[in-house]
């Protein structure tokens, strides 16, 4: 039974961990993408942004935590959400409405992030430097270890602190996208302009309003996911190149512009690439006396090794585009 | 009789514009000439090599309206097959070196095209980004690409087992030529009837496929003629330096040649040669100065600006000014 327990510590936890940041990131790509009809390619390097905001929180005021009983990083998310969104809010203002405006053709907006993007990398490693930084400053990671009751086990299962905190933040954070959604005013016009925006203009949605929200929503989520990546592993400044094609990748293969989808996507490549490097002789271990004895199983039977488990991703996004661009769910062709 | 006057208006035009073409071809052979008896010839060269990389790419973006975000993988492998090829085999000569290394690009820009080409906009974008990444993986673990450190010391040799590239000089005007000669390629290729499809593809893809062109074959063929010659600058530029890194296979060499291409005007035949100018020469400025870490800041910053207001390009711009003034 042992080997279940690592299964689901390095299947299901890990899985778990990695799918909900990526369902939090590609909710942000895919609300910008069918409100804004472009792929964002700065978004992963907002998420990085949110996390260097907390990071900068959490070395200013290091107790803050200690008053409330959670980690000062946790304390200091929803400001960092602001500022990330207010980032957003202002780039939007400042540059993509003009082109907006101009009615210009995606690929340039593409084009377009690709700048916004350089310009948040190299800003964030000049003033945060190059090395990993643990957002744990003042307090230490707790780590539970869950005891089965059962007598062939002996091994834990493993959830550390930031992982419940994670957890609990991806639920709420669904949760509350699906009720702002479904039951609010702003949420319905956001699905009307998602659905066609001329005739949700011409039914008097204010879209320049929807616009804004939007990105006050993206920016949000994108310092949530970015956070809680750094809570999980560390803060690093070339976190963005990791996370923007999974992303990309979670949010087309739960189909571009369906904000659930994007969930479901991103859960897929996160237990995509855990179930990928995870090595299978360990659950085919226990059943080896029912194999034929010329079947030896190897020591180390992944599909792939774990110096590729970031390539996974890549993997999923080609074969996605190339055999179902629409993704699981239908979503829009650009 | 004077022979323009029998000529049509449009012909008149025509013969205008190559003449036109053609004397901006002669001064540029002028320029490359002296060039090195006035600037640092390593420096000219550099930016010879991503001269040939942006107007490879703008064969693709300008002409066929695709735009790669993975073109850093063709430079790339073109670099270190013919640094691996030249540093392990000392017998070979640089020519065969940079034909092998072209040759690796066009067979993986082959693979790449049939995966990515029936995808548009920005799915093509995404298609050519995620296969590029794979590559840089690939490179990273590789034993064969000597991983983070990259190859070094890779030597230049002897060109036709004649002539040494030893010296700058002789290495410069070695560059010159294989810039001139994928150069009048692509010049090729633009003005013959297929590139004209390419046009059509651009402008108007589904009347193309209903007048009976194949649009994907001229889409994929294009893609490789460009992924070759990125292949061909990336192998000189290994040669130049005499090394190959993990840099040119980063995402951040695909966005620079998109900058590039941009900021001297997409689709003009010698604007990626100004932008590509433009940008290695801030590069190596900014280098030296107190700026030195702010150079993907202000790389970013030149994207948006030209993005924003400026989305012909230099060479775009001074075109179009000269069509309104002079016409």
């Amino acid at each position: 039974m042992n080997e279940l327990v690592f299964f689901i510590n390095n299947v299901v936890v890990a899985g778990s961990v990695t799918g909900s940041i990526y369902a939090i990131g590609a909710v942000g790509v895919t609300l910008i993408f069918s409100i804004m009809r472009f792929a964002h390619f700065a978004h992963a390097d907002m998420m990085t942004f949110g996390a260097l905001m907390v990071l900068v929180l959490t070395t200013a005021f290091p107790e803050v935590g200690g008053a409330v009983g959670l980690p000062t990083a946790v304390v200091m998310l929803p400001l960092a959400m602001a500022l990330t969104a207010l980032l957003a809010v202002g780039i939007d203002k400042g540059f993509y409405k003009p082109l907006r405006a101009h009615g210009v053709k995606p690929i340039v907006m593409v084009i377009g992030s690709l700048g916004v993007a350089l310009i948040l990398q190299g800003l964030i490693r000049l003033f945060a430097g190059t090395r990993a930084q643990s957002l744990y400053i003042a307090e230490r990671k707790e780590i539970f270890r869950l005891e089965l009751p059962f007598e062939s086990v002996t091994r834990p299962i493993i959830v550390t602190e930031p992982q419940v905190i994670l957890f609990i933040l991806t639920l709420a954070a669904v949760i509350g996208l699906h009720l702002f959604l479904n039951r609010t005013r702003t949420g319905k016009a956001m699905r009307a302009m998602s659905d066609n925006p001329d005739l949700a203009r011409a039914s008097g949605i204010n879209t320049s309003r929807i616009v804004t929200i939007t990105w006050i929503i993206a920016g949000g989520l994108a310092a949530v996911a970015g956070t809680l990546l750094s809570l999980d592993v560390a803060f690093k400044p070339d976190l963005s190149f990791f996370l923007l094609l999974p992303i990309f990748a979670a949010a087309i293969v739960g189909g571009v512009g369906h904000p659930y989808g994007a969930i479901a996507g991103g859960f897929v490549v996160g237990f995509a690439e855990t179930l990928a490097v995870f090595n299978w002789a360990v659950l085919l271990r226990p059943l080896q006396q029912h194999f034929p004895d010329w079947l030896e199983l190897p020591r180390n039977l992944a599909f792939v090794g774990t110096e590729y488990k970031i390539v996974v991703p890549f993997f999923i996004l080609v074969a996605i585009l190339v055999w179902r661009p629409t993704g699981i769910f239908k979503g829009k062709v650009i | 009789m004077d022979t323009t006057q029998t000529l049509s208006p449009t012909r008149q035009r025509q013969r205008r514009a190559q003449w036109r073409r053609q004397a901006l071809t002669l001064a540029l052979l002028a320029v490359g000439l002296v060039a090195p008896f006035v600037a640092y010839p390593v420096f000219l060269m550099k930016v010879l090599c991503f001269a040939l990389f942006a107007c490879a790419f703008n064969l693709l973006l300008g002409y066929a309206g695709l735009l790669s975000f993975g073109h850093a993988a063709f430079l790339a492998t073109g670099g270190y097959v013919t640094g691996y090829l030249l540093a392990s085999y000392p017998g070979l000569t640089p020519e065969l070196g940079i034909l092998t290394g072209t040759a690796a690009a066009v067979a993986l820009g082959a693979l790449f095209g049939v995966l990515s080409i029936r995808r548009q906009g920005i799915y093509f974008a995404m298609v050519t980004l995620a296969l590029a990444q794979l590559m840089f993986f690939v490179f990273v673990q590789s034993p064969f690409t000597g991983g983070e450190d990259g190859l070094h010391g890779v030597p230049r040799g002897e060109l036709f087992g004649l002539i040494s590239l030893n010296s700058n000089l002789a290495m410069y005007y070695f560059v010159f030529a294989v810039f001139l000669i994928g150069f009048a390629i692509i010049q090729r290729a633009v003005h013959s009837p297929f590139g004209q499809v390419l046009k059509a593809i651009r402008e108007n893809e589904p009347r193309a496929v209903s007048l009976g062109y194949n649009v994907d074959a001229y889409k994929l063929l294009a893609f490789v003629l460009s992924a070759g010659l990125a292949g061909l600058a990336g192998s000189t530029k290994t040669l130049v330096f005499q090394l190959a890194s993990l840099t040119d296979a980063h995402w951040h060499m695909s966005g620079e040649v998109i900058l590039m291409t941009l900021l001297g005007g997409v689709g003009t035949l010698f604007g990626p040669l100004v932008g590509a100018g433009l940008v290695v020469s801030l590069q190596h400025l900014l280098a030296q100065s107190p700026l030195g870490n702010w150079v993907s800041v202000i790389l970013g910053l030149i994207f948006v600006v030209c993005v924003l207001s400026f989305r012909s390009g230099i060479v775009g711009e001074i075109l179009k000014s000269y069509r309104k003034n002079f016409k």
